[in-house]
């Protein structure tokens, strides 16, 4: 069992669960957040309400000039419209992310560099990025896929975690994963109490084993050691490498997913549900791990069923058929 | 010493948890009741006599000695908290072996996957091939990985070896590994641990290195900025006593984390003269 963190936000939870995370909720960035860092992620794109609604140009309640208010530092290797948004933007060489981490958490601690260059960033704007995390009244770094999916994957969080440990001896500091897939961070809460883990769980002793790498859904697939698949609300066939989705092709596939993907229309069974939050009632996770409800707008269509009553069929169909 | 002999009779189709196969559960069991522990194939119970054929009988822990031979590369976990006695696999080895093995030996004539000796209490592994990704790592979430023994792995290793590794003076653990090559993230959030490598690394050595020592003969394709470097060495002192000769250029770190033992000092500038926390890199 397995869900979309596990090529998204994977690495984050890895980094969590290996040195912790101070994270808090999106509503005490908007209100009192005067230093925002994007490392690795482009909210103009892939997030559009976030630098309205939370990180940017909302006012809140300590920060009552918006945008005026805030300082925004953007790390990217390229110039996206967030970076030219921003007031320092940080062009770093690709994936070289944790040397840079490295070299302002050594500058923190006070000690002298020996190169004049780090990952394509001069030691002054090195210096002077330190200085701002350092005076700011209240920091936050959001992160995205930029850093979670290049090279170092859960290090670099690793880093930027033991980073933001470091910066609350100055001021306050805070980071927040900028979560993709819908409800992705819902996943994870569910399965989390559940079963204990977040993602990558194994059942075939009969109780929740955790490794990702060895039981994560791309390992599976890439070594083909599935026999069957049952994809519920996502796509792999269009995130999966080229090589897992052709393993995972080769044997049965069922989805349940009520749109055309590439994963629905290669599956051999589609069971379509009603779509949570218009045609059934249902609850969404914010990127912040903020449970929200979601309402129902319209009547499904036909005779689809939700996915929660397609799953409890499906589940008293196996008992019956095992004979428990 | 008593032979226990296992012979793969098909490569499984799918992962095969072996955790059975140790000389710890073998002690004393004759061919026919080691034939009847449990294997897991997929979702399956299992017992060893479906896969293997097995020949000869197991004596007191430390005096057995378990043969494997085929292509194990599909068996996970042989020699999982094992306790003495010995296994030798003739052929390429699957995920976690000996991981968690507190004492005795093993020994790989292949190539070993990912996990390899993870968390070693105690004993040695060796491995004449090549190993993968997180030999002598901590399991995801462990703040403590290795923390005594010896990993000998004669070919290259993958990323994050010996991640968590801590080893004491005072306790005399010495977890070591000695490797022909690695790739990045060797020995990070190191707590005390001797990596000596013969070969070339990839980046990121000795990331956040608290305490230990890192040897490396070969090159490193980036040193992390922040280590410091102190001078020319001819002469290593490893943790446990033992002594490297030859030319080596000194570096002090990681001093990116708070608590490493190779401080500086704020009035002087000057590194701390501690053994501790030193990366050793051929000229």
């Amino acid at each position: 069992m397995d869900n979309t963190a596990s090529v998204c936000h994977g690495p984050s939870l890895l980094a969590i669960q290996d040195v912790g995370a101070p994270t808090s909720t999106l509503g005490e960035y908007k209100n009192r957040a005067d230093l925002v860092v994007f490392w690795g992620s482009n909210p103009v794109h892939a997030h559009p309400r976030h630098l309205g609604r939370y990180s940017d140009f909302i006012r809140g309640y300590f920060r009552k000039d918006g945008t005026n208010d805030r300082f925004i530092v953007v790390v990217d290797p390229r110039n996206t419209n967030t970076a030219q948004l921003a007031d320092m933007h940080i062009q770093i060489n690709p994936n070289e992310d944790y040397e840079l981490l490295n070299a302002i958490r050594a500058t923190l601690r006070g000690v002298e560099l020996d190169g004049d260059e780090i990952s394509g960033v001069p030691k002054k704007k090195i210096i002077e990025l330190v200085n701002a995390l350092k005076s700011c009244n209240f920091g936050v770094i959001f992160f995205g896929m930029g850093l979670t999916q290049t090279l170092a994957h859960h290090r670099n969080i690793d880093a930027a975690i033991c980073l933001v440990r470091e910066l609350n001896d100055h001021t306050k500091f805070l980071l927040t994963p900028m979560r993709g897939h819908y409800n992705v961070a819902g996943a994870n809460q569910v399965f989390t109490w559940q079963t204990g883990y977040s993602y990558s769980i194994d059942f075939s002793k009969g109780y929740p084993r955790y490794n990702p790498g060895e039981f994560s859904s791309v390992d599976l697939l890439m070594r083909d050691e599935i026999d069957a698949s049952l994809i519920v609300a996502s796509d792999p066939a269009s995130n999966f490498p080229a090589a897992a989705v052709k393993n995972m092709f080769k044997h049965p596939l069922i989805t349940i997913e009520p749109h055309h993907t590439p994963t629905s229309v290669n599956s051999d069974i589609i069971l379509p549900p009603a779509i949570a939050g218009i045609e059934c009632e249902g609850t969404a996770y914010r990127m912040d791990s903020v449970p929200l409800r979601l309402r129902k707008v319209k009547e499904a269509p036909g005779k689809c069923l939700t996915d929660n009553e397609i799953l409890e069929r499906l589940v008293e169909a196996v008992k019956s058929k095992k004979g428990e | 010493m008593a032979e226990v002999k296992l012979k793969l009779k098909k490569k499984p189709d799918f992962p095969l948890e072996a955790e059975t196969i140790t000389p710890d559960k073998f002690a004393g069991k004759t061919a026919a009741e080691i034939k009847k522990l449990v294997l897991y194939h997929g979702n399956e119970e299992k017992t060893i006599g479906d896969f293997f054929n097995v020949t000869g009988t197991g004596g007191e822990v430390s005096d057995t000695k378990i043969i494997l031979d085929g292509d194990l590369s599909n068996v996970k976990r042989i020699g999982e908290k094992m306790t003495g006695g010995e296994i030798v696999v003739n052929g390429n080895i699957g995920m976690h072996i000996g991981n968690n093995m507190s004492g005795g030996k093993i020994l790989v004539n292949g190539n070993a996957d990912d996990w390899a000796g993870a968390m070693l209490k105690g004993g040695e592994l060796e491995i004449t091939g090549d190993a993968g990704h997180y030999v002598g790592a901590a399991y995801r979430g462990f703040w403590k990985g290795m923390e005594n023994g010896l990993i000998k792995v004669h070919g290259k290793i993958g990323n994050e070896a010996l991640t968590w590794v801590t080893g004491s003076k005072p306790a005399k653990r010495f977890p070591t590994l000695i490797c022909g090559g690695a790739g990045s993230f060797l020995g990070i959030h190191s707590h005390g641990g001797t990596i000596i490598v013969n070969g070339d690394c990839d980046r990121c050595i000795g990331a956040d290195q608290i305490r230990g020592t890192i040897v490396v003969k070969g090159k490193i394709s980036r040193i992390l900025p922040s280590y410091k470097k102190i001078g020319e060495v001819k002469e290593i002192e490893l943790m446990n006593g033992e002594k490297i000769q030859g030319k080596f250029i000194e570096y002090s770190g990681d001093h990116s984390v708070e608590k490493n033992h190779s401080k500086i000092d704020k009035t002087t500038g000057k590194i701390s003269n501690s053994s501790n926390g030193r990366l050793f890199v051929a000229p």
